[in-house]
């Protein structure tokens, strides 16, 4: 299970992309139906046609202008990479046919499939090479998550042999680069000065399974076909709607769409009542690849830059009461190691078991004492224990709870709901002193601890201000080390390390839902980690190129899986 | 005064005073405090709970009841501060005339120009929306409505026997506005009080449906907010529980309100009223 991080600032988009997302999906409401349309309109081949929903706009599907991790996974259906992900979780020779990498981690050699583009022309190392050193001359949106780390050089040794020299070890190199850079036809490209500004459907050109047939910039409405000459065979899926709508369960009930995501933050169980009432849907569900953590800014000093504060408020959260209440169960209490106890690398670490008599002590310990005449808590300098807590504006109600927590032993919080650019805005301005808003890199590979608390990382998503030396030099092994014990081991340790300092306290993952017309298609799942850059959810395309949940062989309409 | 027997006024005012009854008495009347998780999240209505729960286990009945407070409030609150200012600006310029008075009348123009709901959203946006801030905007805005009728009425009043005579004896402008004008002007400033209450009540509750007010509130508004950001809030009933009860509690001091201002209209319009 590991996740496209090439690099610290790539795992920030990518979060922001499904922060995005998220937030866009949590605005109820919506969806007028159409008559009923859920039965699969069979057409000539009697292969599968699916609509699916969005909640906005994720950009033009090139590689260099698409808009976080909903708008790679668009883009992802017309470009491919050396390597992807099936259900498994690990990762399939795609492009490429083999690849191999050296003791020493620093060279990785691919052979590749013979592909054609969708315009006929073959693919050949050549393309791979052009791909990566025009990405390195270009300058390219931060939302484009999928950005090459760690390379020095890219040589075709063949016309379908090629050779990659990193400038550093990296084990996330197969998954990050290999699994997660879309390789670019340089009979296209190379003429091009701005990729971000190319926006004319004339530069689709790509190796993937399917073409655009139209893109609506607004709506987020795209349409893909698949392409019979798809160097796997000609795709299960034929044809794939993507659709703006408000609320995709709601279109799925409306018989809209024949596949619907529940909201990011969460959902209580009545949300999904009639999906399981009904047998023509199936769910599958996710948990762990989205957290929601209260953050400290450590940054602006005092009690916040204090740990025995910030084990206070630990203690003083009940985080399985907020499962139980804010999601009627649909989810996992936060783990103060960051890590969900889903997650192939968590290790066991401090939990700060609900006690808010031990917070009080621990409050008093540190000097924070209780006015005479009531209100909060004032720190040695006088200082009351009174912060101000930014919360994405579509989940006032975790705010509610964490509030009525803290003030109960002495901390007294004001709350400010914000939408997601302004948090993020606030966010990455430093202008904050606690927030609440979800993270969705939690998930995938453990180099997300690295982009989250590493010192010398930074980002939107990191703990404000936090600063250890034996977590940053951590941080910096566990992606060097070719060891896959010690790798584990490193990891472990700073797990230990954030749990003790509690820089971030997850309160909660929530458990995210995708409800389908079975009848339609089946094989949805998640990916373990996300399939390149696309983030936690479930449209990868091996499952719509094939049919099938594994492998790389495509079932025939009449084969039952 | 006859008028304050139509039965308009009778029932929109009655609506009234059971608000303000229900917000005084807020505290008595709810069975729960409106925040305190009091049962499981999203309960049906029952003998205890008279109308559920909401998403996080707090009764609805007594966010309802304590929710006529944040309204009623900005309500007193920025029609108090319209009528203010209208008045002191109406009147002063009423009785200055000349140049002064053209000032004002373009000030007011200005004003009267101004968009609400999207000034507002913006404020809340950039300054918070606290209730203070609420009332201190439509206060400040919704004043030159109420100024250009006053100083109309002033301008009448002016040229009356009854003041000239006052003035004649040496009467001051406070001596004027506390013995003729106010008292004469009284319907026009009722009227102008039940239009800016109207507004302030929806604004106050739009703002924190929009997600835009305090969120540590208790008001109809942050309710419906929190109802509808709900996944599956229609799947079940729960919506005839949640929804509803806050969406005619608006309904209910809107109606009060506008009710009283027609009531008020023939006053107010003479033309309109029933032949003397």
């Amino acid at each position: 299970m590991t996740v496209p991080t090439t690099g610290a600032h790539q795992m920030d988009r990518r979060r922001f992309l499904t922060a995005t997302l998220g937030a866009a999906g949590a605005l109820a409401l919506g969806a007028c139906t159409d008559a009923d349309q859920r039965a699969a309109p069979g057409a000539t081949t009697g292969r599968p046609r699916l609509r699916i929903g969005a909640p906005q706009d994720f950009g033009f599907p090139s590689p260099f202008s698409y808009l976080a991790g909903p708008g790679y996974t668009r883009m992802s259906y017309l470009y491919d990479t050396l390597l992807w992900k099936d259900s498994s979780g690990e990762l399939l020779p795609w492009l490429a046919r083999t690849y191999q990498g050296s003791d020493d981690g620093l060279t990785y050699t691919f052979e590749l499939r013979e592909a054609s583009w969708s315009d006929g022309r073959p693919v050949t190392a050549d393309d791979v090479a052009f791909t990566f050193e025009y990405f390195a001359a270009q300058t390219i949106s931060p939302l484009v998550l999928a950005q090459p780390r760690y390379v020095a050089a890219v040589e075709a040794t063949g016309e379908r042999s090629v050779r990659f020299t990193l400038d550093t070890p990296a084990v996330t190199f197969p998954e990050a680069v290999a699994g997660a850079i879309p390789i670019v036809p340089r009979h296209v490209w190379s003429s091009i000065d701005d990729p971000g500004a190319a926006q004319d459907p004339e530069v689709l050109v790509g190796s993937g399974p399917y073409r655009v047939e139209s893109y609506q910039a607004g709506t987020g409405a795209y349409l893909f076909t698949a392409r019979e000459d798809y160097f796997l065979g000609p795709p299960f899926v034929e044809r794939l709607e993507i659709r703006g709508v408000g609320n995709e369960l709601n279109a799925l009930l409306g018989g809209e769409i024949d596949g619907g995501l529940s909201t990011v933050t969460g959902v209580q169980p009545v949300a999904l009542r009639p999906f399981r009432a009904d047998p023509s849907f199936g769910i599958i569900e996710d948990t762990g690849g989205f957290a929601i953590p209260l953050y400290f800014n450590l940054a602006r000093g005092g009690a916040l830059a204090d740990v025995r504060f910030r084990q206070a408020c630990a203690l003083a959260i009940d985080r399985s009461e907020l499962v139980d209440r804010l999601l009627g169960g649909n989810g996992i209490p936060g783990n103060p190691g960051y890590l969900a106890p889903n997650h192939p690398f968590h290790v066991d670490v401090e939990q700060y078991p609900f006690d808010p008599a031990a917070a009080n002590r621990l409050l008093d310990e540190a000097g924070y004492v209780r006015p005479g005449g009531g209100g909060p808590r004032q720190g040695p300098d006088g200082a009351p224990l009174r912060f101000g807590v930014s919360v994405l504006n579509t989940i006032p109600a975790v705010v509610e709870l964490v509030v009525g927590s803290l003030v109960a032993v002495g901390v007294e919080l004001v709350p400010q709901l914000l939408s997601l650019p302004a948090l993020l805005g606030a966010r990455s301005r430093g202008d904050y002193e606690m927030t609440v808003n979800f993270d969705g890199g939690v998930g995938g590979d453990p180099d997300s601890m690295r982009a989250t608390y590493s010192s010398t990382v930074g980002g939107t998503f990191s703990a404000g201000g936090y600063a250890d030396p034996e977590l940053d030099e951590l941080a910096t092994r566990q992606l060097v080390t070719q060891d896959e014990a010690e790798r584990r081991q490193l990891i472990g340790r700073m797990q230990g390390i954030v749990a003790r300092d509690v820089p971030l306290l997850p309160l909660y993952y929530p458990t995210l839902y995708f409800a389908f017309d079975e009848r339609v298609f089946d094989q949805w799942y998640f990916t373990p980690g996300s399939a390149g850059a696309s983030g936690p959810f479930p449209y990868n395309k091996q499952a719509l190129i094939t049919g099938r949940q594994t492998g790389v062989d495509i079932r025939a309409v009449n084969e039952s899986e | 005064m006859r008028t304050l027997r139509s039965p308009l006024i009778v029932a929109g005012g009655g609506l009234l005073v059971a608000a303000a009854v229900v917000a005084i008495l807020a505290p008595a009347l709810a069975p729960y405090h409106p925040r305190a998780l009091v049962g499981l999240p999203l309960q049906r209505p029952s003998a205890a709970h008279l109308l559920g729960t909401n998403d996080i286990g707090q009764d609805i009945f007594s966010q309802v009841i304590w929710g006529t407070r944040p309204s009623l409030t900005v309500a007193v609150g920025a029609s108090a501060l319209a009528v203010f200012t209208g008045v002191l600006v109406g009147v002063g310029a009423g009785l200055a005339g000349g140049r002064a008075d053209s000032l004002a009348m373009r000030v007011v123009d200005l004003f009267l120009a101004l968009p609400v709901l999207p000034l507002l959203v913006l404020i809340a946006a950039l300054a918070g929306a606290s209730r203070l801030v609420i009332i201190l905007v439509i206060g400040l805005i919704r004043w030159p409505e109420i100024a250009r009728v006053t100083r109309g009425q002033t301008r009448t009043l002016r040229h009356r026997g009854f003041v000239g005579a006052a003035q004649g004896f040496g009467a001051g402008v406070p001596y004027l506005l506390r013995r003729h004008l106010v008292p004469a002007l009284g319907p026009v400033i009722a009227a102008g009080v039940v239009s800016v209450a109207t507004i302030a009540v929806l604004m106050e509750a739009g703002l924190a449906f929009l997600g835009l007010a305090d969120p540590t509130v208790v008001s109809w508004g942050l309710m419906l907010n929190r109802a509808l950001l709900f996944p599956g809030l229609y799947y079940s009933a729960l919506w005839t529980w949640w929804v509803l009860p806050a969406g005619l509690a608006i309904s209910v001091v809107v109606l009060g309100l506008t009710f009283v201002g027609v009531g008020l209209e023939p006053t107010f319009n003479p033309r309109l009223g029933p032949r003397r």
